[in-house]
Parts: structure tokens; sequence; C-alpha cells
């Protein structure tokens, strides 16, 4: 009978097979050497069911080593880091915004190509401004990173206010923790609404014209100054920022109030910059010392004491005669000496920001004899004088620009200026436009549903 | 009597008693026949590459050197077929009587039709390609390295396969190419197909390294091309989807060399390719505009420069063109030195394969070299008739420098494209701007930035050394005919080092590197594998047989890094980050695993028709926590209906149509899903947390569906072959990225499912022996494919950016090319345009920007034709061409040559710039100007970059045995041909194909900075012994 494949046969010569190794034990041996043991074909089967089953231990691979995942900022043993990260991001933020409202001003001038900022014609779909993060190898963005430190500062205010760490915290309302969360909560508030036209915050709307980022950043500020064990390097910033609000707003009884309440040798300085990597670094260092993108513009550079040959120590500007150009070859770099390193500190608030703004609400005598004890301070012995309003706030305008130069109040200054007293010292040029602001990004404008 | 039983219960019957037989017994052997033969060709000469196999089971054998094999079978009645790559498959019927010897001899012929030839499968045992629907490219690999002139797999696999696109976006040696099956199919995951060496799954990363832009580096080509036998492509889901959950962007599959089970002696061959490489690109000239600086064109000042003027303007330019002027050009004739040989053998149960390969080339700029050391050990063990083991190891050794080029002001390119003329030195030795100004200018000093001598640029180090071992055994178990079962296990290891520096020089050029920098980074990747799997082959009736496939699978994949920078060194010698004055030091890792097991059945019909169904499951640790396991069906039809006993159409001998559906699924990105913080630090000592990517929970694989169908015919006794097939794919819950609003803290995208892209297309390819003589023969291939790629949804409100001139967009190709188009304007008599006659034309993205898409950077088709004339069965000669087309590229080297001011002292410009008025359009010219201005118009530098290119040409000798035995060899070879030998192409910038993002896996195209591939000749020589 001729053997075939099918069933029937199959089954009979598996029968025969079956019988002939139930008579003989030892039927590895008398089939041949390499004959399979059945053994190993079942191991195979089972081990394959094994792996089918322990699918997902299987699957358990490392987390991401360089990142930490969510679930853990819920953890108690986070909040030191959640507030070093709060306060982490809203400096990394502040260095560039600086930058950025320098260059939109006439502090800065651009030396790299970054010709909409420094031209004042910055579109709503300008990715740089409105959606680049960090970007160690490049130019950081403005928007994105003052925004993430909104939102890590207040949810951090919050979360702290709302008992989240009860434990660690028993009194979160007075507590120290709180008010410099809100401390940055509010002056992030305050950068982007002196930097934007209209502003959002959380990831949902409304759209805030500036007046009310303002406010909101003035609430921010209240809480800090409320907090009965708050630092008083705390309290005194947070009154200089809530000053600054009201003075925006033109709440100027408020703003001489809490001004006048902060000392003249206050000084809240973020000595927080270091060398470890790009990221860290004092990006206002950076973008005019070691990658030379901007120049000091000329309305800073080479001031004196007023009609003295002095030079201004408090704008020490200077070009290097073996590095005289920006990274684009032509534009002319002029750099600062305030930010001569990598890790330079940058001051946020300030007596002498006060000063400036009670001597700006006052006038006359009031402004000259402030004028005149803060240069006592900075070691300028030059006294001012004048009876004349137009230049008494000349003057004051003149030395707030010299004592802030590139602390990010510029830009500030001269919306304020333009809107209040109708004057107008915006860079002007060949292609200029004639924006006052940067408008709300349409990074925010297209992924916020609540505008 | 015959008990008859419905298949059904036969089936299910067979299979529980083939389970029973698995776990008891051992199967029976009856006193068994031998079947011996010869098989041969029409000229006598035995087809050494043929295998014998009966049809229906597993039982087969590979002739010896001479053509002979040996079968031992159980008496019966058994058809007998005998197959070899490029011929027709033979049938024979053969009846074996116990104890008795029966000879069977076949005849095969010559056939363009490779209808019968085993293809890849993931399923254990072999598979011919009669039997699967889809469409399974084949390229056999030792036919091509020898006709061809190939020297790495990109350059084989290019123009090969029908719709596999390999595009050499560098001439650099050393560098990798982009790799595209049947275009893009996933926007945020990987378009690199999948690679598997002898089984087992390798490293398929290009481009991971580096920051020169042009050419990157590939872990395609670290493999020796002499040592492949064939290498197989599997295009779409409809068959990929029993590969796993990568395996969307397409499957390429190489199978190694193996020995030859001669019984006696073994075979060596060795050789050498000796070539030589020319840069024969015309490179743009550069213009700075001296007009402000001088009295005229012939002032004094400018004597020792060649000057141009606009006589329009009355602009007067001073030119260079460092790239081409015999004084400055940094180009050299570039060497290629290869050495190979080989070893292989065997004898009745063991046969080898061993080869090892040395190349040196060092490429047409200075600094490019690649040094690459092969050496491969195959070896296949045939213990008994029923046990096989495979075990294939390959190492390489390699160290390329690739030269600095790329949108870098420390690159050649950026030198010498966009050089500026203000700092060349005139015939008298002086500097341009230094004699404009009168004074020291920054432009001739060693901090003039975009503008350095090639001298400078060459002791920068683009530096990769790698070390690379694959591994993979096979195991093929057959203990009963009807039974096949295969373990494979791999490794694949990966070892890296990779060196970016700038060396110390005290004079050097560029400002940010002072002091020298050095970076180092170390990837080390681990891929493994593990496979088993079974197919059952049983008949159900006479005329109805089935087989049944089974198998699991898991997959590893594991990269980890640790990097150092340093910065500011001592001098050029000590370089390590320890040695630097600031050295920061960094680590990263990632593993990905994937599990899967798959189940198919295929029943077929007489032999002519075939059905399969198939379903695999799979899991990924990608997937978002809240996902399952991944299913994937998939069913495929092939008919023969050549071989229907009614067939009586003449001219076509052979006839299948196939049909395949299938559903594959792409994993998305390892970590895509998480949501995380990342380390901020407060004054470099105290860490915060700080919020980086929201996160998905949800997150779940691509889906990918595709219907396939075709045919593929042989005409006229299979002397033409024609392939023929229909593509139509979609790719839903593609993964996008979706940006959150920032002030929700995150400033990272969110990945989405929520997009789609559909791809459809034709393949075809047609296979002529022209002429089959004793003395003359002529074959020619020509290929054709078209390939329509569009997100047809993209899910968000508005599309997605890609730098400034692409686009992810709904309605259109992938990485779309964007602009504001102007449709008319007018200059005054001045040569100036006139701002009120700008006009625009309609339309819009949705993003109120004005832009509309102009163009798309993946050609739309695709042809290829290679011809072979083999003379006197000795002389051969081969060509190449191929032509991509529907596509258009953005060429950065023509936009970035523009001034940064209107005016004034500034760098470079091109023809297009400095005679705008007569060179260019007023609408050109006003798009130029525009773009200068706001940006967004970046369309008049896009252009049609359809071209035909001629890529090689081979002459290769077969010498005549009588010269051959004076040296001892059995055989010789002497080869010479050429590569990139011509390019025709409309597109104005350097090549169409140059890509500044080189073969990295995105989507981005732009061309410039970029050097091409050289024009290449070389000779060889091979002998064997």
């Amino acid at each position: 009978m001729n053997s075939t494949n099918d069933a029937t046969a199959v089954t009979e010569r598996i029968q025969q097979q079956r019988e002939r190794t139930m008579r003989s034990p030892r039927w590895g041996r008398k089939l041949g050497r390499y004959r399979p043991s059945g053994r190993i074909v079942g191991t195979i089967l089972a081990g394959t069911m094994l792996l089918l089953t322990a699918c997902n231990q299987l699957l358990d691979v490392p987390p991401n080593p360089k990142t930490v995942p969510g679930t853990e900022l819920t953890d108690p043993n986070s909040l030191d880091a959640r507030m070093t990260g709060a306060e982490a991001d809203f400096w990394f933020a502040y260095d560039m915004a600086i930058v950025y409202g320098g260059l939109f001003t006439d502090e800065l001038v651009d030396g790299t190509g970054l010709t909409a900022v420094d031209q004042r014609r910055v579109q709503p779909d300008n990715g740089l401004i409105g959606s680049t993060d960090e970007a160690p190898e490049g130019i950081d963005g403005l928007w994105t990173p003052m925004q993430r430190s909104a939102a890590t500062s207040k949810s951090a205010e919050v979360d702290i206010g709302a008992g989240s760490y009860a434990d660690r915290i028993p009194d979160p309302g007075n507590s120290d923790a709180e008010a410099r969360m809100a401390l940055f909560a509010g002056y992030s508030r305050l950068i982007l609404g002196e930097l934007f036209c209209t502003t959002a915050f959380d990831g949902t709307g409304p759209e805030y014209s500036s007046a009310e980022t303002y406010q909101l950043a003035a609430d921010h500020f209240t809480v800090a100054i409320q907090a009965s064990n708050a630092s008083s390097d705390v309290v005194y910033a947070a009154t200089v920022g809530r000053a600054r609000a009201e003075l925006q707003m033109g709440d100027d009884a408020k703003a001489k109030a809490d001004a006048s309440n902060v000392p003249l040798d206050f000084a809240l300085i973020g000595d927080v910059y270091s060398t470890n990597s790009e990221k860290e670094n004092n990006d206002i260092w950076n973008m005019l010392t070691l990658s030379q993108r901007f120049s000091v513009g000329p309305p800073f550079r080479g001031l004196v004491i007023d009609n003295t040959s002095t030079p201004d120590p408090r704008v020490d500007v200077f070009q290097d005669p073996n590095d005289q150009y920006a990274i684009d070859g032509s534009t002319p770099l002029y750099q600062s000496a305030k930010y001569l390193k990598a890790d330079s500190p940058i001051r946020l608030a300030s007596g002498y920001e006060a000063a400036y703004i009670v001597a700006e609400i006052d006038g006359g005598q009031t402004a000259v004899n402030l004028i005149n004890q803060i240069r006592q301070a900075q070691g300028i012995s030059q006294q001012f004088s004048s009876t004349n309003e137009d230049s008494i706030q000349a003057k004051v305008r003149d030395e707030r620009r010299r004592t802030l130069f590139l602390e990010g109040q510029r830009m500030g200054d001269l919306r304020r200026y333009k809107a209040r007293y109708g004057l107008d010292l915006f860079p002007t040029g060949p292609n200029f436009g004639t924006e006052t602001c940067f408008p709300l990004p349409n990074a925010e404008r297209d992924n916020n549903p609540g505008i | 009597m015959r008990v008859r039983r419905s298949p059904w219960s036969a089936f299910t019957a067979s299979a529980a008693v083939a389970l029973a037989a698995l776990l008891c017994a051992a199967p029976a052997r009856a006193q068994q026949g031998t079947l011996q033969g010869t098989v041969s060709d029409q000229t006598g000469a035995a087809v050494a590459s043929a295998s014998v196999r009966v049809v229906g089971s597993e039982k087969g054998a590979i002739v010896d050197a001479q053509g002979h094999y040996t079968l031992q079978l159980a008496p019966g009645t058994y058809r007998v077929a005998a197959q070899a790559l490029g011929y027709r498959r033979v049938v024979k019927s053969v009846t074996i009587e116990a104890g008795q010897a029966q000879t069977l001899d076949f005849l095969l012929q010559v056939s363009a039709v490779q209808l019968d030839e085993v293809v890849a499968s993931v399923t254990a045992g072999q598979t011919s390609r009669r039997e699967v629907g889809t469409d399974i490219a084949t390229i056999d690999a030792s036919k091509q390295v020898e006709e061809g002139a190939v020297t790495n797999f990109s350059q084989l696999l290019h123009a090969r396969a029908t719709n596999v696109t390999v595009t050499e976006t560098s001439g650099a040696v050393g560098a990798g190419s982009r790799i595209r099956v049947r275009g893009i199919n996933t926007l945020t995951g990987s378009n690199n197909p999948l690679l598997i060496i002898d089984g087992v799954r390798v490293d398929n990363e290009t481009g991971l390294l580096g920051i020169n832009r042009g050419q990157t580096f590939s872990r395609f080509n670290d493999i020796n091309p002499q040592d492949i036998k064939s290498i197989e492509v599997v295009k779409g889901p409809s068959a990929t989807a029993l590969y796993g959950s990568e395996a969307s962007p397409g499957v390429i599959i190489i199978t190694t060399k193996s020995g030859s089970s001669e019984k006696t002696g073994m075979k060596a061959t060795i050789g050498t390719e000796q070539g030589f490489m020319r840069d024969v690109t015309s490179y743009p000239t550069n213009y700075a505009d001296v007009t402000p600086y001088v009295s005229g064109a012939n002032d004094s000042k400018l004597s020792q420069w060649p000057v141009a003027t606009n006589s329009t303007t009355g602009q007067v330019f001073v030119t260079d063109n460092p790239l081409m002027d015999a004084s400055t050009r940094p180009f050299r004739t570039g060497q290629q030195a290869g050495f190979f040989g080989n070893l292989r053998g065997g004898s009745d149960n063991f046969s080898y394969y061993t080869s090892a390969r040395f190349d040196d080339d060092q490429g047409v700029l200075p600094s490019n070299y690649s040094h690459k050391l092969d050496f491969r050990a195959n070896f296949q063990g045939r213990p008994s008739d029923i046990l096989t083991e495979d075990v294939s190891a390959g190492y390489t050794s390699s160290k390329t420098n690739l030269p600095k080029s790329g949108n870098n002001t420390s690159g050649y390119a950026a030198n010498g494209f966009a050089g500026r003329p203000f700092s060349s030195l005139g015939t008298g030795g002086e500097c341009l701007a230094t004699v404009l100004a009168g004074t020291a200018s920054s432009f001739c000093d060693k901090n003039g930035n975009v503008r350095a001598g090639f001298d400078k640029i060459k002791p920068i180090l683009s530096l990769d050394n790698v070390e690379r071992f694959t591994i993979s055994s096979i195991t093929t178990l057959t203990p009963v005919s009807w039974m096949v079962n295969t373990a494979k296990v791999g490794a694949d290891i990966t070892n890296e080092t990779f060196q970016d520096a700038i060396p110390y020089d005290p004079d050097i050029p560029f400002s940010f590197a002072a002091g020298g920098q050095n970076f180092l980074t170390t990837p080390q990747t681990r891929t493994y594998t593990a496979d088993l799997s079974t197919r059952l082959s049983y008949k159900l009736r006479d005329d109805l047989r089935a087989q049944t496939s089974g198998g699991a699978q898991y997959f590893q994949h594991r990269i980890s890094t640790v990097s150092c920078q340093g910065y500011v060194f001592p001098n050029d010698k000590a370089t390590a980050c320890d040695a630097a004055v600031t050295g920061l030091g960094f680590s990263d890792f990632t593993e990905k695993v994937e599990i899967g097991a798959y189940l198919q059945q295929r029943f077929s019909y007489n032999d002519y028709l075939f059905v399969t169904g198939a379903l695999r499951v799979d899991d990924n640790s990608s997937l978002g926590s809240q996902q399952g396991a991944i299913w994937s069906p998939s069913a495929n039809a092939s008919f023969v209906v050549s071989d229907l006993p009614s067939w009586k159409v003449d001219f076509i001998n052979e006839l299948r149509l196939r049909a395949a559906w299938g559903e594959a699924t792409q994993a998305p990105p390892q970590y895509a899903a998480d949501r995380t913080y990342v380390t901020s630090a407060l004054h470099g000592s105290t860490a915060g947390l700080s919020p980086q990517d929201p996160g998905n929970t949800n997150l779940g694989p691509e889906r990918d569906k595709e219907f396939e169908a075709g045919f593929n015919a042989g005409l006229w006794d299979s002397r033409v072959g024609l392939d023929f097939t229909y593509y139509d794919r979609t790719s839903n819950d593609a993964i996008v990225p979706r940006s959150v609003a920032p002030s929700t803290g995150f400033p990272n995208v969110q990945y989405v499912n929520l997009g789609q892209i559909k791809n459809h297309g034709f393949e075809a390819s047609l296979d002529a022996q022209l002429l089959q003589r004793d003395n003359l023969a002529w074959t020619a291939r020509l290929q054709w494919s078209t390939t329509h790629s569009k997100v047809t949804e993209l899910g968000l409100s508005t599309p997605i950016f890609l730098g400034f001139s692409q686009v992810i967009a709904q309605g259109y190709a992938p990485g779309a090319y964007i602009s504001r188009v102007i449709t008319s304007a007018a200059r005054d008599a001045n040569g100036n345009i006139i701002p009120s006659s700008i006009q625009y034309s309609a339309g819009d993205l949705g993003d109120g920007s004005g832009r509309v898409v102009v163009g798309q950077p993946t050609p739309t088709n695709t042809e290829s034709f290679q011809t072979t004339v083999t003379l006197l069965g000795r002389l051969t000669l081969s060509t190449l061409f191929d032509r991509e087309a529907g596509h258009q590229v953005y060429s950065t080297e023509i936009a970035g040559r523009n001034p940064n001011n209107l005016g004034g002292i500034n760098s470079s410009f091109g023809d297009m710039w400095a005679y705008r008025q007569t060179q260019s359009t007023p609408v050109q010219q006003a798009m130029m100007e525009q773009n200068q201005l706001l940006g967004d118009h970046a369309g008049v530098f896009i252009y049609d970059a359809n071209f035909i290119k001629w890529r090689e040409l081979t002459l290769s000798y077969q010498v005549p045995t009588f010269l051959t035995h004076k040296l001892g060899a059995s055989s010789a070879r002497l080869y010479g041909g050429a590569r990139n030998l011509a390019t025709i192409t409309k597109f104005p910038g350097v090549d169409p194909e140059a890509n500044q993002n080189g073969a990295r896996d995105n989507l981005r195209v732009v061309e410039g900075n970029t050097f091409p591939a050289p024009l290449t000749f070389y000779g060889g020589l091979t002998l064997t012994f």
C-alpha cells in the first residue's frame, strides 16, 4: 500500500509507533542518535506558552532616566524640588526676557538677523517668540519659558496654600514657602504683562489686557506681602513688584504707598546662574559676550554723568578692540560690564526702583532729593538740581534707565511713557514697525481653548 | 477501504494527532528508497544553486557543485520540483520503492520570471513565491554586486527594487543614504524599513550623530555587500502584518552567503578593487557688492580681483569661487582601495562560508576618509537529515571621518558657497576688505566668521568608530516530513564612539571654538531577537493541501550612551574631556521591548491556487499604559492561472494573479506617552523639577491598512517577465504632535492618535531576455512606480510647520513645501520693484500667513532601467539609469546666499541677487526681496527636482580557463566601471538629491551646503582557486 500523508495513514503509523514504543522503553536509542526527544518539542511548546503568559513582565522597560515621571510630583518629598524648579523656571526665563525687552527697545540692537524684534514688527506667528522653549544651542524663546514659570509657581502656590503639604507647612497662608511661590507667580505675570499686548494663563482663557495682567500680578504680590512668616526679602520684593504693577495701572496712590515702604538699600538679586550647563548660563552674558548676537544700543553707549566727562559707572559699556563685531560680522559689538560672566547675577527688585517710582509720581523737589540719594548710594558724587518740572521728569527717566539698565524695566517704562505722557521713545529706523508690545503668540491663541 | 471524512474533520483529526505525536513519540521509519539525480541547465552545466524539493512537504536537498542531489524518501509516489534563482521550476513525478535507488534528472531553463523561487517568510520552512499573494521584491545580490558598480549596501539596493527609494544625500565616503519603501507612512515614527539579517533584527538607525548636515552615518551600510546572497523587500502592511508592531515602513531581509556541500576541497576567492573619484560639479560664484567703496569698475583698489558689473543698476561686484578657483579649490582626487577574499566549502554534513574585506577610501574632500574591516563566518551543520543548524556571524570595524559641511560656519560648504569675497585674498595676497576700507577689517582677521581657509577646516573631526558584531543562530528541526520547526536567536551589538572636535589652534577662525572643543559620544546599541515557529503541512484531499504555521517572537532594542564635552584645551595634543578647562558629562538610556505571536493558515488547491489568512498579536513597551495588545490580521490569495489545465494562451506561459489585504501597526516612539519633568538647578547647586512633556496615557499605535493586487506574468516562454502591483494603504490613528498652550506650563508637544495618511500607487517591472544565443546574451529590466502620499486628516487646528519651508497639513503630501506666492510685479526704470505692483495669489494654509503649498519633497514617480549584454559568455557590459520626478526641492544654497542688509558690507550673494534685474523676472525679484524682508516667500528658491541619472556602467571579463590555470586558479574575473556618470536635470542647485538633513529619519528635505556624489572610476580583479 502506498503511504500517503492523509490522516488515516498517519493515525495508523502513529498507532504502530505507539505499540513499538510501549514495547521498548529505550525508544530513543533504538531509533537513532539524532532523533528528537519528544521532550524537546514539548519544551518548545511549553516555553512558547510561558512566553506569552509572561508578557507583561517582559514589557517592563526602565523609564527614561533623563526625566521624572509626572506621578512623582505629588509626592511630599518632591516639595523642595518643586519649589526650586518653579524658581529656576523664573530665573532662566527672566534673563532672556530682559534681552528681548532690550532688543525691542533701545537698550540693545540686533547683530544676528533677529530683525523682527529689533525693528518692532513681531508677528503673532513668530516661532522664536511664541513657541520656542529653552534652546541651549540657539536662542531661547520668550513666551514659553516665562509661561512655564507662571504655571509652576502658581500651581505650587495654590497647592501649598490648599494644605497639600500640611505635614511640612502647618500654616500655609502665612508661610514663607507660599509667599515665595506667590512672588514669582507675580513677577512672571508682571513681566509678561509689560512685554505682551495681551496675555493668557493656565492653558485656559480668557485673553487678558495688560491692565488685567497687572492686576493678576498684584494679587499674587498681595498674597506674599500678607504672609506673616515670609522673609523680609520676599516681602520687599513683592512690595516693589506691586508698586510697579500699580504704577503701570495708573494707581498712583497705591504705588506710592507701596514704594515708600521699601528701604533704599534693599535689593533682591538672583545669584542663581552657573556655568554648569548652557541653560543655567546668564543669557544676557551669552547673547552679548559669548555668542555675540546682540549689541548695546547707541543711546546707552559712552554715557557720562551729566555734563562731565566722567563715565557713568551704572552703564559700563565697552567695545573689545580685538572683537569689534557681532556674529554677523558687520554690526559693531558693544558689551556690558554688568554681566561679564556666565554666572553673573541679575537684580530683580530694588529700593532704587521703588524710589524712582515715588520720584515719577511726585516729581518736584522730592524727585530731585531721591535722585541724589540714589546717586550717593551708588557712589556718584555729582548732584543734580533743577526746578523745571519737565527737566526733572526727564532726569527721572534718564536716571532710571541708567540704574535699571538691562534689568527688564525698559519695555514697561517706554510703554508707560507713551501711554501716560504721550512720549514715544521707542527706537525708529528704515523698515521699523510701530508696535509697542509683543502680540499674543499664535502658539497660545491656537492651542488655548479659552481664547 | 478508506473511510471518507470531510476535510474539516480530517483537519481537526490531523491537528489532534499531530499534537499527540509531538508529545509522545518519534516518527516511524519504514525502510526507505533513494532518489538521486542531477540538475543542469540547457548548456549542460550544473546549476549549483538549485534545490530539489518534494512538493507539499518539507523534504528537500540542495545540489552540490556538480549539480547532484540525494534524497531519502519513504516508498510512494511523489511530485518533485527542482528550482533555482533565475530559472523556471520543473516538476516531475516519481515513484520510490523500498531499498531501491531511483534517478531523476532535471533540465532547467533560464527564466525572467521568478515564480517558484524561495522567498523570505516569517513562518518556518521554505515558502515559494507562487504561494504568497503579496509582492516581494528580490534582488540577486551576488549577481548585482558583480554586474553593478556597487561599494556599499545602499548602492546595492538603489534602483533595483520597485518603489524602494534610496537617496544618496551626499558624496562623502562612509556617509549613509535615506531608504524609503512605498512613500511616507508616518509623521512622527520611523520611516526607515526594518532590517533583518539571517533571521534576526539588527540596528537600522540613520543619522543619529553629529551636527553635520548633509552627511550622516547609517547603520544600513555596515554590512559587506559581497557577503549578501539575496535581499528581499517586504513592502506593505498586507505582508508586514506578520513582522510585528514596527514593520509598517517595510522590511528588508538580507540573507548572507552559505557554503556549498562539495564533498571535497574548498573554494577560495581573493580579489582587489581600486578606484578613484573626482568632483565634477560646478559650484556657483559668490558676489560682493563693492559699489559704495569704489569709484567704478576700473578703480585701482580692485586690480587684484575679478570684477563684474550690473549694467542696469550700476553696481560693481567682486567675485570669487573658492570651490572652483584652482588656487583655493579644496577638492582632491579621491581613492578607493579594497581587498577581499572568501573561503567556502563543505561536506555532507557541514558547509561554511567565511570572508574578509578591507576598504580604505579617501573622499574628494581632504578630511574625508573611511576605513572598514569586515569579517564573516557562516556555518551550516546538518548532523542528520532532520536537523540543520545555521550560525552566521559578522563583524565590522570601521572608522569614518566625514568632512565638516552643512549649515556650519566651520564647514566647507558655508565657506565655499556662502564665503564672503570680502575675505578673499587677491592676486597680490592682500585681503579685499582691508584694501577697500583702508584699515584692518574684521573680515580679514581670524574672527572673520563665515569665511575660513579650507586648510583650517581640514583638521576638524567628525569621526565615527564603529565596532559591530551580529550573530544569528537558526535551528531547523524537521522531525517528520510534514512538520518543520525553527528556533532563531540572535544579537546585534554595536559599540560606537563618535568624536566631533575642533582641535586647538591659536589662529582658529571660529571664535566660538577658541581654545578648541571636543565632544565625545559613545552609544552602545543592542538588538536581541528570539523567534520560535512551527509549520505543519498536510493534505486534506488529493487536490487540497494545507499548512498551519504559528510562532512567537521577542525583540529587545537598547541604546545606552555616555558622552562628554570639553571646551578650551592647552594644545592640540591633550584631547580628552578631562584635559579641558570646562568638561561636561552626559548619559542617556532607552530600551524598547516587543513581543508577539502569530497564526497563519494556508490552503493550496492543486498547487496553483493558494489562499492564506493570518492573525498576529503584539504588545510593545512604548504604548500608553491604557493600551492593550494590538491585533493585526492579514489575508492573501495567489492564483497561478497558467497552471490551469484549460490554459491555452500560448504566448503567456506563466500568469499569476494575486491580491492581498492586511493591517499592520507602527508603535509610537518609546517614552512618547509619558508625562515627564526634567531637572533644573539654582546656582548650580540645588535641584528642581520643571515640566517637560504633557504625555498621553491613551497613546496607541498607528494602524496601517493596505490592499494590494497585481499579477506576475511570463511571456514567450518566460523570455519576458512582467510584474504589476497596485497598492492602496491608509494609516489610521497616525500619531501627530499636538502643541499644548504654553500657558499650561508644558513646553513640549503631546502625541495623539489623530491623523490619517493615505498612500497609493502602481509598481511595475519588465524583465526581458532580449537575446539568448551562444555568443550573445542581452537582458534588460525596466522598473516603474508611482507613489501618491497625502495627509488626509491631521486632527489639529493648525498645520505642523517643519522649519519655515515645509508643513504637515491636511490635504497635502507630508512635508509639503509652502510659500507666499507673488503672481505679478513690475519694475521701474532703475530696476527696482514698484511696491504697489505686487500681487499675491489667493489661498492660505489656515494660519493667516497667506502661504500656500507649492510642491512636495518626495517624488511621485520613479523609473529605472538596467541592461546587460554578455558577449561570448565572457564579456559583460552592464549599465543602470534611474529617474525620479514629481517632486521639488528647496535650495538653501541659493536662498542662503543673499545679503544681510540690502546695502552695505554683507555676505556674498549669487547670480540671482547680483543681477536681479536681468537674471530674474520681476516676480522672482519681488519674491526674493520680500523673503529677505519678511520671510515666508521661500517659494522663489523651491525648484522642480526631476532628474535622470546615469548611475552605473560596468564592464567585466571572465578570463578563459586556459589562462587562469597558468595562475593555478579555476576562474578569474577582470572588471572595471564607473558610477555617477551623468545627471540630467533642470534643478539649478548643486544636486537634486543632496539633502542638508542627510539620511536622518525625518521629513525635512533641504538641498544645500552638501556636496553631491562624485564621479567614480574603478577596476578590479578576482581569482578563484
